[in-house]
């Protein structure tokens, strides 16, 4: 084969090239820059999806499990967000053995009712109480069942290993009408009424000694501080204040010295009922607040007062865990987290969220799964832009 | 100057030559004006990029894009059957015989022919500007001429003859 005439075929090409003529387009650069914008307008969102998908897949992968969702300083188990018996999966039968562990909350009624502070279960129990008291630890129940029944007597039951101790002490004919565990977990004061009808009044160690005490004594109603030097009573009706009892002077009157402590009055401008469940440290009560039925509160919530014991500079007010249901009436104190002052901070846990965490973590992996195949289509899609480019 | 009215200069200036090798890249004169056009959208969409030295960057765009179109075209292409017949001799002037024959050529034929022959590139750098082999380069380019003159006989003495 020969080689072609170069400067022979050339010119014949660039002679057919001459009959092409060019009308330049104004639209050209206008089209282009209009180009330049959606195409950064894409991959702008385009990367926004991958760093949205990366962020995604980096929180599912290192989503903190149930234990960090709880309040980080108390170990065992917490108070629930919510109590409602309608969240509770009882089983056929009412459970008989006690050892289920830490409680945080005890419903009373017919069959009692424990929450599990470990996962929030509801455990339901046959035995009938008129009176019951959960330890500020949640380590033990005590519970009256009331007269002429086959346990005329303060039951106390420890939830760690299910032993069920009969409590002498309680006079045949006496009708207990409140228990109150010490802060101290140990013991536990009942009031009731005699046999003459006259109030009565003892303190029970759970070691199996009681003594009688004076029913008109400091310290024999109400409860006291872990330091026994304010005792918080019942309001028994709705009140502006909140009742206090301060430890009389030693040698003088033995009577406790009342003093009150005002609740806020724009959040119950008609005050409300407050029953005190227990200290959740020395300065802080924690109480059921019930204000007064309206369009806007239905039921009782938690909440946390300052001591009247503290300035009043000092004293904080925080409610938590509403819309309680009347049968709850017992709570483990020792439950709430040493607190901060944050007004934000975490009393409690969402016992839902952590079980739906739970039962997702067999789903957690196709989620992965397709979090990256999102993120692989979406570095295609980037890598497409760019070609096109 | 702006970059709006460096794109208009550089258009004005080269926009016939563009023109020029895209007819002879597509063998047709509108789909040469929509080559043209289509290559200058694309840099004036790169325009900051390529300011320096935007014939290149055009010149390689209508290249590829060319052959690009024509893989989307190619179902509708003239049936093989046909493909080697000689072009008939109605026209009796070489260039016009040159201008059907080219047609009958495939795109990338066409192109390196185009590369080689009308802008004076080496094999090298046809190679480089198609993103191709050297040696495909020249095994394409020897088809071209082999088909040109199987297509054309009175084109021997311009593409050369066989041996």
């Amino acid at each position: 084969m020969t080689s072609p005439s170069r400067t022979d075929l050339r010119e014949e090409l660039a002679a057919l090239a001459e009959t092409q003529p060019f009308s330049p387009d104004a639209a050209a650069w206008d089209r282009g820059r209009r180009a330049r914008r959606n195409s950064r307008v894409a991959r702008g969102a385009a990367v926004l999806a991958v760093v949205a998908i990366v962020v995604g897949v980096g929180a599912i992968a290192v989503r903190p499990d149930r234990q960090s969702v709880a309040p980080a300083d108390v170990p065992g188990g917490a108070l629930p967000s919510r109590v409602d018996l309608r969240d509770a999966d009882f089983g056929a039968d009412f459970e008989t053995d006690f050892a289920i562990g830490r409680a945080s909350v005890a419903l009373g009624g017919n069959g009692f009712v424990l929450v599990d502070a470990e996962d929030g279960r509801y455990h339901q129990f046959g035995e009938l109480a008129d009176v019951l008291a959960l330890s500020p630890d949640g380590y033990r129940l005590a519970w009256w069942s009331g007269k002429d029944l086959e346990h005329d007597s303060i039951r106390i039951a420890d939830l760690r290993t299910g032993e069920i101790t009969d409590v002498a002490g309680t006079s045949e004919s006496a009708s207990v009408t409140s228990m109150t565990w010490a802060p101290d977990s140990a013991r536990l004061r009942w009031n009731g009424w005699g046999e003459k009808g006259a109030r009565v009044a003892a303190w029970i160690d759970t070691t199996g000694s009681t003594e009688d005490i004076d029913v008109e004594r400091f310290g024999a109603r109400g409860i006291p501080s872990p330091s026994f030097d304010v005792v918080a009573l019942d309001s028994g009706e709705e009140v502006a204040a909140a009742p206090f009892e301060r430890a009389p002077e030693p040698g003088g009157r033995e009577a406790g010295i009342p003093v009150d402590r005002a609740l806020p009055a724009d959040l119950h401008p008609d005050g409300a009922v407050v029953t005190p469940v227990g200290w959740a440290d020395e300065d802080t009560l924690v109480a059921i607040i019930d204000p007064p039925p309206s369009d806007v509160v239905e039921r009782p919530r938690l909440a946390l007062l300052t001591s009247p014991d503290r300035p009043e500079s000092e004293w904080t007010y925080r409610e938590f865990l509403p819309r309680l249901p009347p049968e709850a009436t017992s709570f483990a104190v020792d439950l709430i987290p040493d607190l901060t002052g944050d007004p934000d901070q975490q009393l409690t846990r969402d016992f839902t969220v952590a079980a739906s965490e739970d039962s997702s973590d067999g789903d957690r992996g196709p989620l992965i799964a397709g979090a990256l195949l999102a993120l692989l289509a979406g570095l295609a899609f980037i890598r497409m832009m760019q070609k096109r480019a | 100057m702006t970059d709006r009215s460096g794109f208009d200069a550089f258009v004005r200036a080269r926009g016939p030559a563009l023109a020029r090798t895209a007819y002879l890249l597509t063998g047709d004169h509108h789909l040469a004006e929509d080559l043209v056009q289509a290559a200058l959208v694309q840099a004036a969409k790169h325009w900051e990029r390529i300011e320096t030295s935007p014939e290149a960057y055009v010149r390689r765009t209508m290249y590829h894009q060319n052959i690009s179109w024509w893989r989307r075209r190619k179902l509708v292409e003239t049936p093989l059957e046909s493909y080697d017949a000689p072009v008939p001799a109605a026209d009796p002037t070489i260039r016009l015989t040159l201008e059907q024959a080219l047609r009958r050529l495939t795109p990338r034929q066409r192109t390196v022919l185009v590369l080689r022959y009308f802008e004076d590139l080496t094999e090298v750098q046809t190679a480089a500007e198609l993103g191709i082999s050297s040696g495909a380069v020249k095994s394409m380019s020897r088809d071209a001429l082999r088909r040109l003159r199987a297509l054309a006989p009175e084109l021997a003495d311009l593409v050369g003859a066989d041996t």
